[in-house]
């Protein structure tokens, strides 16, 4: 009974607007995002997006020190980052590798430069890092719904597209697939993903919601359309199981998703393996790998 | 089977028959062709109406080995002819084939009778004749190919990659490209596919609509084993961009897998396949696409002895079956049976034709 009361009371927050408003974006986010996790993954967009992250900080900091919505510039930043790497990619050059990491740091020193000469307060500062989600406006959950609609939208009815760029590129382009459309498409999904995430639980949590569901997704799946369904599923496990972690031991929302997710990856990852070495012992003789 | 001229032979108005397929006196299929061409049409009439040739009488004006494993192939029981040479006889005899012939001849002078003297197999015998027979009309006709690359030209950097390549490939022809790691092989078959530009020169590829690109690439494909797709997945790759019903598409990918026997496959993840396996769902991909012209980079890389086999028997069936062509470059040849094959190596950037097809 006291179990109960304590569960009971710990929900009693969502009473409050930003509370709630803040618990269903999160929802929704560990729900959607994942599913931009398998693009980073599979397309090995890692760099990328650190650069895109850095921007995302770069977007923040210019509107933080002219006091507009973070959110706002963010995507704006990160949208003609993904437009320069297009361009790019397009071209002649063929190394995107070391653009990316150009921008990577160039992003980061201006971010850095901006925060100091226009005296950004280091209570602001620091929300781009860690997030806030009890501070996401209206505006700002309305456009994560719309995003997130987009997102899976992308996923469901694109889905052949989606598979051909993902398994091979020379493939999906003797296919007939538009590669370099689809492609960005991608990237831009991934570089305003980020931008939201940030906004939700900070640049430094990101992965939490972002890589963690995708990477668990992976390692459960057996097809490419059951690997977006796990990581739907799983992003939304963690969300949920982060969210009441952190008010049952009282952490900050974003510290409590990322622990929670550390943990279920690291059980999901013992099961496989466990999985792994059932199915190896059936067989009754070492498999090898190709990999 | 109704009665039919070839199209070899119809248009010489008033030409001499040199090849009739009658039942029970009614002729069937006349030509008037020349070489093994009125064989090679009668065969593709006789598949395409998928009767049996075997209660068939065959006239030939002229019949040597090559024909005779042709007749044979065909399941044709009697025939007549004006010349026969002696290497036919052989042939005929095995297979219990009566003959009659005004009459007979130590041999005919033939390149393709020379390169068939030792020849048993009916179907081997089939792909050379066949393969000769391309050969000579990509050669003459425009219309017969599937692919021209003309004076093309790839530089990367301050490296010449190939240089001033010409390689013309009719339908259903099969041209193996051999060369040495690094010789261009690959930047050759990616400039075909468009995902490398031409410094100079032009690719041309036949296209049967406008709206698909009909070019099958199996490559060795980047997916790393952790990588979940499913086989099946995989070959639906192939009807991404094609505009049909989810039901086609369906039947489509289900008809591809039956062709290249990979349909057990279907729901095992792609990563875990063995290397023969993948590359059986990657031509069913291709298949499922509707790829008229199949590139085919080093398949038989990561495959022993008996999957080589398997893979290239694979490739020549559906070559031979459905009009496919096909251009395979590899580094591991020494094993393969060639038969049928045009031949030609690339080293330093340039091709050179290495044999003609046997």
């Amino acid at each position: 009974m006291t179990e109960a009361f304590s569960w009971m009371e710990a929900f009693s927050v969502l009473r409050y607007a930003p509370v709630l408003r803040g618990f269903l974006v999160l929802m929704l986010s560990g729900m959607v995002f994942p599913l931009v996790g398998v693009f980073v993954l599979r397309l090995n967009l890692i760099t990328l997006r650190f650069a895109l992250m850095h921007a995302s900080l770069l977007g923040s900091a210019i509107a933080l020190a002219a006091g507009i919505n973070p959110l706002l510039v963010g995507m704006a930043a990160n949208s003609a980052l993904v437009a320069a790497i297009a361009r790019i990619r397009g071209s002649a050059v063929r190394d995107v590798g070391f653009v990316t990491t150009f921008f990577m740091v160039l992003t980061i020193g201006l971010a850095f430069a901006i925060i100091y000469r226009f005296n950004v307060s280091t209570n602001d500062s620091l929300q781009i890092l860690w997030g806030n989600i009890y501070a996401m406006t209206p505006l700002d959950a309305r456009l994560t719904a719309a995003f997130g609609a987009v997102v899976v939208g992308f996923v469901v009815l694109r889905f052949p597209v989606i598979a051909a760029v993902l398994f091979d590129r020379d493939v999906a382009i003797s296919v007939g697939v538009r590669e370099s459309l689809v492609y960005t498409t991608i990237v831009l999904l991934v570089g305003l993903t980020i931008s939201f995430v940030m906004r939700l639980i900070g640049a430094l949590l990101l992965d939490a919601i972002l890589i963690l569901p995708a990477l668990m997704a992976v390692s459960c799946a057996r097809s490419l359309r059951g690997t977006f369904v796990w990581a739907s599923v799983l992003g939304t496990v963690v969300a949920l199981g982060g969210f009441v972690f952190a008010i049952l031991v009282d952490l900050p929302v974003s510290s409590g998703v990322t622990i929670f997710g550390a943990l279920l990856f690291a059980v999901v990852r013992l099961l496989t393996r466990f999985r792994f070495r059932a199915a190896r012992r059936s067989i009754g003789k070492p498999q090898t790998s190709s990999e | 089977m109704g009665k039919e001229r070839s199209p070899t032979g119809s248009g010489a108005a008033g030409a001499a028959v040199v090849l009739r397929l009658s039942r029970n006196g009614d002729d069937l299929f006349t030509s008037d062709g020349l070489w093994l061409h009125p064989l090679l049409d009668l065969t593709r009439f006789i598949a395409e109406r998928g009767e049996s040739a075997a209660d068939c009488e065959l006239y030939d004006k002229i019949v040597g080995r090559a024909a005779a494993l042709l007749i044979v192939r065909l399941c044709i029981r009697t025939v007549r002819t004006d010349l026969l040479s002696r290497r036919a006889i052989p042939v005929f005899d095995a297979h219990g084939v009566a003959w009659r012939a005004t009459t007979v001849v130590d041999r005919i002078d033939c390149r393709t009778e020379d390169l068939l003297a030792e020849e048993h197999d009916p179907d081997a015998a089939y792909r050379v004749i066949r393969a000769r027979a391309l050969a000579a009309q990509v050669a003459s006709d425009p219309a017969c190919r599937a692919l021209a690359v003309q004076g093309v030209s790839v530089v990367r950097g301050e490296q010449t990659v190939l240089r001033d390549v010409n390689l013309m490939v009719g339908r259903g022809e099969k041209v193996l490209i051999t060369g040495a790691n690094g010789a261009g092989k690959t930047s050759l078959l990616k400039t075909i596919l468009g995902t490398v530009p031409p410094s100079g020169g032009t690719v041309h590829i036949m296209r049967e609509s406008d709206r698909a690109t009909r070019i099958g690439y199996v490559n060795q494909e980047s997916v790393p084993v952790s990588f979940p797709i499913s086989a099946r997945e995989v070959v639906a790759i192939g009807v991404a961009a094609v505009g049909v019903s989810r039901r086609e598409k369906r039947r489509r990918v289900q008809h591809a897998m039956e062709t290249t026997r990979c349909d057990a496959l279907a729901d095992r993840m792609y990563g875990t396949l063995s290397g023969g396996e993948k590359q059986r769902v990657a031509i069913a991909r291709c298949l499922a696409q509707g790829a008229r012209v199949l590139l085919l980079d080093e398949p038989t890389a990561s495959l022993d002895a008996e999957g080589k086999r398997k893979l290239v028997a694979l490739v020549e069936r559906l070559a031979d079956e459905q009009e496919i062509t096909v251009v395979m470059v590899t580094h591991e040849f020494d094993a393969m049976d060639r038969t049928g094959w045009r031949h030609v190596a690339i080293a330093d950037g340039a091709l050179h034709a290495v044999e003609a097809s046997r």
